[in-house]
């Protein structure tokens, strides 16, 4: 007999395949890590103002495998993340959702921009506006602080926290983002299934 | 350094504790905290969160240097928040503040209520971490997958999370291989200097082989996974976790705790306690 | 020898498949029955196809991996396209090349009894299995550890034992063999004949035929671009098969090379044209080193020297601290005692960096630091860091590329270095150490995961590189070092057991299986032939040697 293995139709991108569970695995993992080993060689205080590759990293999972993978990147790397560095797992919530959502919009992108991302270069440029954008919206959320601590106002999160780690983050994600998409693209083509 | 969750806290007492016990507490703890306002309230919390963190044996020597900067950052965070709000906020808001000094170049205003808040974050902060760290040190290795399941999460999630767990010590060795394999081409990963840009750049020889070599080698993680039929239908989950009469005696403590806070907060009754012996 | 006569379990007509992104077909026109019980050894030289016959046969091709597939598989008459992978699942257990990657439990029972978890088998049947495959492999003493302490050997073990929870009929390995110790390598390849006395078929495929020998497989297949050269009775194969692409025991070199006595030319030993080492001076010297991971001491009390002109091969056990030893010396490691000279002067206060442009450093696994767009940009990596000349840097690049044979490659400069073949990358890693210009270079574990074919040529290159004055390697393929060594350094549980030419070292045979080496024919033959030469001779040029000797062989 002859059977044409057809690629079966890709699933929708919110199906929790075992691919996408093991590349969120993965990009949870290792953005645990990277926050760890950052952590670990970092000046304490300076949280800030620090520069942050493995949040690049987070875009960068959301971008390249979409919002699923990019949500529980963020959202599972970041609770397990806080947990590694004695912070705590359920410490801060919201800056844990804000990651998640922050993945969870970069990895929309691909969907909304397929048909513009013709190019590599235009789809490394996609790659980092998309970084920039999904922080600044994703972050949105820690505004929830007001509830999980009482001593902070509106003006005080917006000041040492939303500003100062959108910034951060933004540079992180429009730099790092596009380098690994760029390193990656020509292997995925290859290894393809 | 290699990352990972060590089980320091073997044998002790809440290792002995079904593991969902202790990550209820803490999920308890997170939410009864933030609506306990008063130092005095807090300080009577923080000794009780320490005494359940002993709990967990967990050797000081293993978890010192995080304690300490745990510390440092915990008061960092809490200074400039109340220094930048000056005490304005929280309880405090239009109360008129105690000034006790002004700080050069802004002349930022030191006042009572400012340090008092200080006080009280500190307290708080230190109070969850410490209930935290047993989620990490006291819960034996594979009990975390099961116990979220038993938690209804499904099926899938909790095997991600464990995947996730799994994960961590054998890509932060890569990690570390990959350090050593750029430090003997010049590569110095520490170097400072530059704007957050260039040192962003400059790490790439890092965090792109290794992302990348985790990626690659995601494909045979995937083929174990389908190989064993992983996904196509209801799963067993072996390992049944027993929640004893002592767990349920922990998750009932901080549940009342949850309870107790929330009342006193609804009721108005926790407000910010302005630490008498800093008023002039 | 000949399978029992029963229903076959793996029925293979006539497959081909070609990957979706594939140029040309990486399966021809293979037909194939496995019997219950039969062990079948798959090998051929790299990209030949074993890898996508064992997909084909567990069903990952079709369900997993696309493309063109025509003829078909069937596994206990099942057809693996039209029967899902959840049935095919209980029929064929796979055990994948990286032990690190196809672990996914945190503890090695969770390991275990994920495959029945995600068929639903009941908790007390699943109990039962477990206790069943915990004895029947040995893994009773790895119960309660985490996948993350275990070796590469005991990975590979346990992996074992996550597909045998699902009772297959078929269990299909994937050279299991590379980076295990020839001691782990025999246990493991020991569980594998139990196995198929009790009745399991088992296809395993692998480079190191020799060491596969102890599983004593009943049918060979070998494949050369994805189709059939040969299948047929292990004698027939070890009779026919080319000793340069495969590693055969040293007696079929021998009737080879008979064979080829006939005819006027007598292969010239490239080992003839070997200077004679001078061990002196010192190149690299530890003097009562100990040096481990944060808190855990690796290196025990460690003193030796290395020549500057030697070529030095340091084997031990897995987890002996083989890596470890070159990293404490290179500054990777710190030292808690003693101390590294490099040419007589203490290494204290001398950067990595600094020392790699003495000793060029080729990582077990190369790929680990590729990250440029390009590999001109990956082999100027180095040179950029230490603040060389740009105006050399075309030279550079050009001769680094020639001296791994990589410059003949098509725009290899502007490729992107993880395009490159497993085989090339680990070339790449080579040119990469090169770009410092050492004189020294360090190799870890330059055969594995290589096909024989590669491997030694490999190491004939790397001896040819102008300019090298000394060779370090650490390897776990006996012959490689015997035959490439002038010295060999035996690791154990972090101390040095010996130190001595090749000769001197394996004469104590208590101590070479202590340390989980095998004697292999290749050694044994040496002894018996070679001893005039002094030096370890290849299988071609001893072989050649005795034939045109007419010294009687025995094999
Ligand atoms: N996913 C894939 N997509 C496209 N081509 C592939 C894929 N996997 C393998 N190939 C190609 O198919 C051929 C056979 O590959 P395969 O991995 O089966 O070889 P192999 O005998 O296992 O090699 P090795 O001994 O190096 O593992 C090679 O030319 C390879 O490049
Ligand atoms: N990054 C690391 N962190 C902690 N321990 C390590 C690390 N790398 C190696 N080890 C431990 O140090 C010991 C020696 O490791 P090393 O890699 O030197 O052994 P090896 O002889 O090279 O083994 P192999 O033959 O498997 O490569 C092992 O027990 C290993 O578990
Ligand atoms: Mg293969
Ligand atoms: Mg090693």
């Amino acid at each position: 007999m002859t059977a044409m293995a057809e690629p079966q139709s890709t699933p929708s991108p919110w199906s929790l395949t075992t691919r996408v569970i093991v590349y969120a695995a993965i990009g949870a993992a290792l953005y645990a890590v990277f926050n760890w080993i950052s952590f670990a060689i970092q000046i304490p205080g300076a949280e800030s103002v620090s520069v942050r590759p493995h949040y690049g990293l987070l875009t960068f999972f959301g971008f390249a495998f979409g919002p699923v993978v990019g949500f529980l990147t963020g959202f599972v790397g970041n609770v397990v993340g806080d947990q590694l560095t004695g912070w705590g797992a359920f410490t801060s919530p919201h800056w844990s959702l804000a990651n998640g959502l922050a993945g969870l919009i970069a990895g929309l992108f691909p969907i909304w921009m397929a048909s513009r991302m013709t190019s590599v270069g235009s789809k490394a440029l996609t790659a980092a506006v998309a970084g920039v954008v999904a922080t600044v919206i994703g972050f949105l959320v820690i505004f929830l602080g007001l509830v999980l601590t009482p001593e902070l106002d509106v003006n005080t999160i917006l000041t040492t926290e939303y500003i100062p780690v959108v910034i951060a983050n933004s540079i992180a994600a429009a730099i790092v983002t596009p380098i690994l998409v760029l390193a990656w693209e020509p292997i995925s083509a290859q290894m393809g299934r | 350094m290699r990352a990972a969750f060590a089980y320091l806290g073997r044998g002790s007492w809440l290792a002995r504790r079904d593991p969902r016990s202790i990550l209820l507490a803490a999920f308890f703890f997170v939410l009864g905290a933030p609506q306990v306002r008063d130092s005095r309230h807090l300080v009577l919390i923080l000794a009780a969160a320490v005494g359940y963190y002993l709990l967990a044996g967990i050797p000081w020597r293993a978890v010192r240097r995080q304690w300490l900067l745990l510390v440092v950052v915990i008061g960092a965070v809490a200074t400039i928040n109340a220094l930048i709000t000056g005490g304005q906020s929280g309880g405090f808001a239009d109360a008129d503040t105690h000034v006790l000094l002004t700080l050069p170049p802004f002349g930022t205003e030191v006042s009572a209520e400012g340090i008092s808040l200080i006080v009280t974050q500190v307290l708080r902060f230190g109070a969850i971490a410490a209930v935290g760290f047993p989620v990490a040190y006291a819960i034996a290795p594979g009990d975390l997958g099961p116990a979220l399941r038993q938690l209804r999460l499904g099926d899938r999630m909790p095997v991600m999370v464990d995947l996730t767990v799994r994960f961590i010590p054998t890509l932060s060795t890569e990690f570390g291989e990959t350090i050593d394999a750029q430090r003997v081409r010049g590569f110095d990963p520490l170097r400072a200097g530059g704007s957050p840009m260039t040192r962003l750049r400059r790490l790439a020889p890092l965090f792109v082989p290794v992302t990348v070599g985790s990626l690659t080698g995601a494909e045979d993680t995937i083929d174990a996974m389908d190989l064993r039929a992983f996904g196509v239908g209801k799963r067993t989950w072996y390992r049944k976790l027993e929640m004893d009469t002592a767990s349920w005696l922990v998750v009932g403590a901080f549940l009342l705790f949850l309870f107790v806070a929330t009342s006193l907060n609804l009721s108005g009754q926790s407000e910010h306690y302005l630490l008498p012996f800093l008023v002039p | 020898m000949t399978p029992r006569v029963t229903e076959p379990i793996a029925v293979v007509e006539g497959l081909t498949f070609r990957y979706r992104r594939g140029s040309q077909p990486a399966l021809r026109d293979i037909w194939l029955e496995i019997a219950p019980g039969e062990v079948l050894l798959v090998a051929g030289p790299s990209g030949c196809g074993k890898s996508t016959l064992i997909r084909a046969l567990n069903g990952l091709i079709p369900h997993s991996y696309h493309g063109d597939l025509t003829g078909s598989v069937r596994i206990a008459g099942h057809p693996t396209d039209t029967t899902p992978l959840r049935g095919l699942a209980t029929l064929v257990g796979t055990v994948l090349q990286d032990p690190t990657r196809q672990l996914v439990a945190s503890t090695v029972p969770a390991e275990l009894t994920f495959g029945p978890e995600n068929l639903g088998v009941e908790r007390d049947e699943i109990g039962r299995r477990l206790v069943g495959v915990a004895a029947a492999s040995g893994l009773a003493p790895l119960m309660d550890r985490t996948t993350d302490e275990l070796s590469g050997g005991e990975s590979q073990q346990v992996a074992i034992g996550g597909a045998l929870m699902l009772e297959p009929r078929l269990l299909v390995l994937d050279e299991p063999l590379a980076n295990l110790d020839p001691a782990a390598a025999h246990r493991l390849l020991a569980l594998v004949r139990r196995l198929a006395d009790a009745g399991t078929a088992v296809v395993i495929v692998e480079h190191r035929i020799e060491d596969v020998l102890d599983a004593r497989p009943d049918r060979a297949l070998y494949l050369e671009q994805g189709a059939t050269r040969y299948l047929g009775s292990m004698d027939g194969f070890l009779a026919t098969a080319d000793p340069t692409t495969v590693k055969l025991p040293f007696y079929t070199w021998m009737s080879r090379a008979r064979a080829a006595s006939a005819a006027p030319s007598v292969p010239s030993p490239p080992d003839a044209r070997r200077p004679q080492p001078e061990y002196a001076p010192p190149r690299l010297e530890w003097r009562r080193v100990e040096a481990g991971y944060d808190g855990r001491t690796v290196l025990h009390d460690v003193s030796a020297i290395l020549g500057a002109r030697e070529r030095v091969a340091v084997l031990g056990p897995n987890g002996s601290g083989k890596t470890t030893l070159f990293k404490a010396a290179i500054g990777l490691r710190p030292l808690t005692k003693g101390e590294v000279l490099v040419d007589g002067e203490p290494t204290v206060g001398r950067s990595v960096a600094d020392l790699a442009a003495t000793f060029g450093y080729v990582f077990q696994n190369p790929s680990q630091m590729l990250f440029a767009p390009t590999v001109r940009d990956e082999l100027l990596f180095g040179p950029r860091n230490l603040g060389h000349d740009p105006a050399g840097f075309d030279a550079l690049v050009a001769r680094a590329l020639g001296r791994v044979g990589l410059a003949g490659e098509p725009e290899i400069e502007s490729r992107p270095p993880r395009t490159l073949s497993h085989g090339q990358q680990k070339r790449l890693g080579i040119a990469v150490a090169l770009a410092l210009q050492p004189r020294t270079l360090v190799l870890d574990e330059p055969s594995a995961g290589q096909d024989y074919r590669s491997a030694t040529a490999f190491m004939r290159e790397v001896e040819r590189i102008a300019g090298l004055e000394s060779v370090y390697f650490v390897t776990h393929d006996v012959d490689l070092a015997l035959t490439h060594a002038d010295r060999v350094l035996l690791l154990r549980d972090g101390r040095i057991a010996a130190d001595g030419a090749p000769s001197e070292v394996i004469a104590d045979r208590e101590l070479w299986r202590a340390c989980n080496l095998r004697e292999t024919s290749l050694m044994e033959a040496n002894l018996r032939w070679g001893g005039r030469s002094g030096r370890f001779l290849g299988p071609e040029t001893l072989a050649a040697m005795v034939v045109t000797e007419r010294t009687t062989p025995g094999s």
